[in-house]
């Protein structure tokens, strides 16, 4: 049927699997670190979402505190991701990593904008443009995060060979 | 910056709560300068006109630069009048209280740092804060201290601690209803 087999594709690839570079004991440290600010911007939405309809000051506060931590944890995490992504050129040319980095860095900046919004005082530090960041911020993390998805479950982007 | 040569002959509020409502009013008197003043009828009744709500997200800042005064540096005063400082090292001098007998009482305080941070933001308001003090934090304040000049020359033989351990005492009236209650009662 076949005379040659064909050059093994980025999608089918079993030979060797991209692999991470930002590891520790051949775990990548990428996935380790990202359900920290996953898990704090999705908390942010249901703390601003408290807020809103209590205006109890104390949910407010968890919402800054939380974008904070997710904002600290969220840089440790893309430092790692970034690592893996410029240091490894069968990474990069695979679409969903790009669409993950680039996704990412716009959940940060996302974040970063909705602590500032998180500053002011009262009401109009979450009703409503804190609240819409919020949620922009979770929609584009479930993007990015089934980006992610596609890269290690499709593409077994740092899986071991 | 930095420099505790406070003079007491001029009462100089350099406590980072007053400077910042110095800062504060400034705010309010700059804002005030930019537009001419608005018809009051305007201002009053059952629907005034109100400015237009702002929000920001960096809100505007403007701490005034604290300058002390140089080693030496006084005010200048009349011919045939000579000033001098009573005192220098105080710590954030916030009023002054002399006894009928000459004694002076300066009240030193500032904010007693038991604040908690409730919010990120906090942090970063304590620094900008630290700004508008005279020198950071300096030593030992909220205490009220003690000058004694009883030979008149103008130089106080005796600075003592006369009380610590306030918290961010600002008024002498305060203190001296402390007092009366402290006044035993007769049984």
């Amino acid at each position: 049927m076949q005379d040659v087999i064909p050059a093994a594709t980025t999608e089918t690839s079993t030979e060797t699997n991209p692999a991470s570079t930002a590891r520790v004991a051949t775990h990548p440290i990428h996935p380790m670190l990202v359900s920290f600010p996953i898990a704090c911007f999705v908390g942010t939405l249901l703390t601003d979402l408290a807020y809103w309809k209590t205006a109890e000051m104390m949910w407010a506060d968890f919402s800054a505190w939380l974008l904070f931590f997710g904002l600290v944890m969220g840089g440790l995490a893309a430092i790692a991701g970034l690592v893996d992504f410029l240091s490894n050129r069968s990474i990069r040319a695979l679409p969903p990593a790009w669409f993950h980095m680039i996704g990412n860095v716009v959940v940060l900046v996302l974040a970063l904008f909705n602590s500032f919004v998180h500053s002011r005082d009262a009401w109009t530090s979450v009703v409503p443009s804190g609240l819409i960041l919020s949620a922009l911020t979770v929609i584009v993390l479930l993007f990015t995060g089934w980006m992610g998805g596609s890269m290690v479950f499709r593409h077994h982007v740092g899986v071991m060979n | 910056m930095g420099s505790l040569s406070d003079l007491i002959c001029r009462d100089r509020k350099r406590g980072l709560a007053v400077s910042l409502a110095v800062c504060f009013v400034g705010a309010l008197c700059l804002a005030g300068c930019d537009e001419s003043a608005p018809d009051p009828k305007t201002q009053i009744g059952a629907n005034p006109d109100l400015p237009a709500q702002q929000r920001y997200l960096v809100p505007p800042m403007h701490v005034a630069a604290v300058v002390g005064w140089k080693q030496g540096e006084a005010p200048t005063v009349a011919d045939g009048l000579q000033i001098k400082a009573v005192a220098v090292g105080l710590q954030h001098p916030r009023s002054l209280y002399v006894l009928p007998n000459g004694d002076i009482l300066v009240i030193e305080s500032k904010a007693p740092g038991t604040e908690p941070i409730k919010r990120p933001k906090d942090f970063i308001m304590k620094w900008v804060e630290s700004w508008a003090t005279s020198g950071g934090d300096t030593g030992e304040s909220n205490r009220i201290t003690l000058l004694r000049d009883a030979d008149g020359d103008g130089v106080p033989e005796v600075k003592s601690v006369f009380l610590d351990h306030l918290n961010s005492r600002s008024a002498w009236h305060s203190l001296e209803m402390n007092f009366t209650s402290q006044t035993p009662m007769p049984l």
